[in-house]
């Protein structure tokens, strides 16, 4: 196994396009790290640098203690699995799986048992003559993971593995590579854009937007407390809630004024928080993660806010509530680039509605909350958890 | 959609059609009638059903003219044809996937080079090579007739790989790098087998060129032992004028192991036209 690091690293192609701008990214010896960014983020980019299918335009890569930059795929001791498998359509699954022993030119008996035992590790014994053509979406990917695991690599490199399957498969085949890399203990970059995998699976995630890399930290940390909005934004599901406020103290208080409503926030909130104080007056970004959005009738301890509840969706164990806040909606550009992410057409019109567009939020409640559709719902704002973000810059205010 | 409904107007239309085609049948019901029939019937019956089959019209063909029999003939058009392919395949396999594989000016103007290759009418260089080649000894022998046809049809060739090459997806090629593969390796383990299509498109091609190919071959070969079968079979028509029978039965000989490659590789064939590769 190898640690990677890449030091003030960047891309830029033929023709101009900046993909990745430096870089610098540690990963320890046996780590799991999650690169993650909408489409377009340069995470792939990063990936292949680090694989040796793309050049790298400056900075260094170290893998182990080599520095790599100017070795080829062959040389670096790596493993991927593609986003669409790669799979050779015209071998059979042993065939596939062996492909790696056989470029290094290992005996027969030593490919037939090693190809048998990864099969059998992976549940693909009884596939072993079949073609990839054959397989269903879950089994060609665990051909994909047998090609990789095989040569037992010193770093694996996914792009996007589980993109091309189901959901309840994807969710299974999640499990089954955590699983199988901590059993093994290979250092593995794992790229993705869905946010779900990148909470769920990393030992660390690095989210990335435009090339820059925005934040790096453990899943919880980024979660908690992103640096700034793109990372609020981007990491959650649903997403943290965002809302335009003007800071006001009023009788020692910081009072968040919002467009018809207004927000009390406990006394010596600003003590807690120096850097806050510098923003009185001034408007910025307000973010509260759903489950910090609580029925003000079970939990009547938090500030309130009054919201007009336009969606109620039950989900088992907890009810999901969409409202509108009495506040304009955050729509700066990094906002916008995670909203274009998912729904491209939506960003014209957002951008349309401009500062007027009310903020839309979405609360976790209790199963057994009480809300319908047109109710205004009383919400209580867990004060602590409360993220500011500057306006300008979209930096969080820590 | 609506569903089809099988009338009897479909049934007359497919009727019709089925005639149509039919005449193309023409050409082929004289070519076997003819050469089954005993030379006294060809002129009083021409066009009618042998009164008896006269297999030895075959035998007799096959003995050939001039010491060389449609067996020789074979031999050579065999020769030639599959080692002219072999060439076109190794040599504009591996030139197409540079070509396509390489960005920049030198493999445009290479792939320009050789698309201007298929424009060109040969003819235009046929004295000077003809010329060259006796100077070199290569003229009326195997290597230098399949060295002019490789030449010839290489443009057709690399243009058909490379085609094939540029809507192959990389990702073959970056898997097996990453697994350990060389450059060469790749090709022939993974990028080759999977131009399979159009390898047989290619392969179908020249045979049906090289093998029905008159002009080249009486040029180059006459005089020599090497004789293929379209040279021989025009002896024959020299020889045996008036022997209809024996000529089509020469000329059944000539077509029937076309006609078996022809049938067993259609799939491959349609395939290469139609490109892609399925994973």
């Amino acid at each position: 196994m190898a640690s990677v690091a890449l030091k003030d690293v960047s891309k830029v192609y033929a023709d101009g396009t900046h993909a990745v701008h430096s870089l610098d990214l540690e990963i320890e010896d046996g780590e799991f790290v999650v690169l993650v960014g909408p489409s377009g983020c340069g995470k792939t980019t990063v990936l292949r640098m680090v694989g040796g299918l793309e050049e790298i335009s400056a900075g260094e890569l170290t893998i182990g203690d080599r520095v790599a930059n100017a070795l080829g795929p062959r040389e670096r001791d790596i493993a991927m699995v593609f986003q669409n498998y790669a799979l050779y359509p015209h071998m059979s699954v042993f065939e596939n799986i062996a492909f790696p022993l056989r470029a290094q030119r290992a005996n027969r008996a030593e490919v037939k048992q090693r190809v048998e035992s990864t099969a059998r590790l992976l549940g693909l014994e009884k596939h072993l003559r079949r073609k990839p053509r054959n397989l269903s979406g879950g089994q060609r990917q665990r051909v994909a993971m047998g090609r990789a695991l095989i040569r037992q690599p010193e770093v694996f490199l996914m792009d996007e593995p589980l993109s091309n399957l189901d959901a309840n498969l994807r969710s299974e085949m999640r499990g089954e590579i955590i699983k199988l890399q901590r059993e093994l203990g290979v250092t593995t970059i794992y790229v993705t854009h869905d946010q779900v995998e990148a909470m769920t699976m990393g030992n660390r995630i690095a989210v990335l937007r435009d090339g820059l890399l925005q934040q790096e930290g453990r899943p919880q940390d980024l979660y908690q407390e992103p640096d700034n909005l793109f990372v609020a934004r981007f990491i959650g599901s649903p997403p943290m809630n965002l809302f335009r406020a003007v800071l006001q103290v009023a009788d020692g208080k910081v009072v968040c004024r919002l467009h018809g409503d207004e927000l009390v926030l406990p006394e010596g909130y600003l003590d807690r928080r120096a850097a806050l104080g510098r923003y009185v007056g001034r408007e910025v970004a307000v973010g509260v993660r759903p489950e910090h959005l609580r029925d003000a009738r079970i939990a009547p301890e938090h500030p309130r806010l009054r919201g007009e509840a336009l969606l109620v969706e039950t989900l088992g164990a907890e009810r999901q509530v969409h409202l509108r806040l009495p506040a304009a909606a955050v729509l700066t550009q990094e906002v916008l680039d995670v909203v274009r992410d998912f729904d491209a057409p939506a960003v014209e019109e957002l951008r349309a509605a401009g500062d007027d567009r009310q903020a839309e939020a979405i609360a976790r409640f209790d199963a057994d909350a009480e809300a319908a559709v047109g109710d205004t719902v009383e919400l209580g704002l867990v004060a602590e958890k409360l993220r500011f973000f500057d306006l300008d810059s979209g930096a969080s205010i820590k | 959609m609506g569903l089809f409904r099988y009338t009897i107007r479909t049934f007359g239309r497919e009727l019709a059609l089925i005639l149509i085609a039919a005449i193309w049948w023409v050409p082929f019901y004289f070519l076997i009638t003819v050469s089954l029939k005993p030379a006294d019937e060809l002129y009083t019956n021409p066009s009618g059903l042998p009164s008896h089959v006269e297999f030895s019209n075959f035998s007799s063909a096959w003995e050939g003219v001039g010491g060389v029999t449609l067996g020789d003939a074979l031999k050579s058009s065999a020769i030639i044809t599959a080692g002219s392919i072999a060439a076109l395949i190794v040599i504009g396999s591996l030139c197409a996937y540079a070509i396509a594989r390489r960005e920049g000016r030198i493999s445009t103007g290479l792939y320009a080079l050789f698309v201007f290759g298929i424009i060109i009418p040969f003819q235009l260089g046929l004295i000077p090579i003809y010329v060259t080649m006796r100077k070199v000894g290569l003229a009326g022998t195997y290597p230098g007739t399949i060295l002019l046809y490789t030449g010839l049809l290489m443009p057709l060739a690399v243009f058909l790989y490379t085609g094939f090459v540029r809507r192959l997806p990389r990702d073959y090629e970056e898997a097996a790098y990453v697994d350990g593969a060389s450059r060469l390796r790749t090709f022939i383990r993974v990028v080759f087998p999977l131009l399979r299509p159009v390898t047989a498109t290619v392969a179908m091609l020249a045979t049906v060129i090289i093998w029905n190919d008159f002009f080249i071959q009486v040029i180059f070969l006459s005089g020599s032992p090497r004789l293929t079968l379209p040279v021989a079979v025009y002896s024959f028509v020299g020889q045996y004028a008036s022997q209809w029978n024996l000529v089509f039965a020469a000329v059944i000989i000539t077509i029937l192991p076309l006609l078996a490659f022809y049938v067993f590789a259609q799939r491959q064939l349609i395939k290469g036209f139609s490109g892609g590769v399925k994973s």
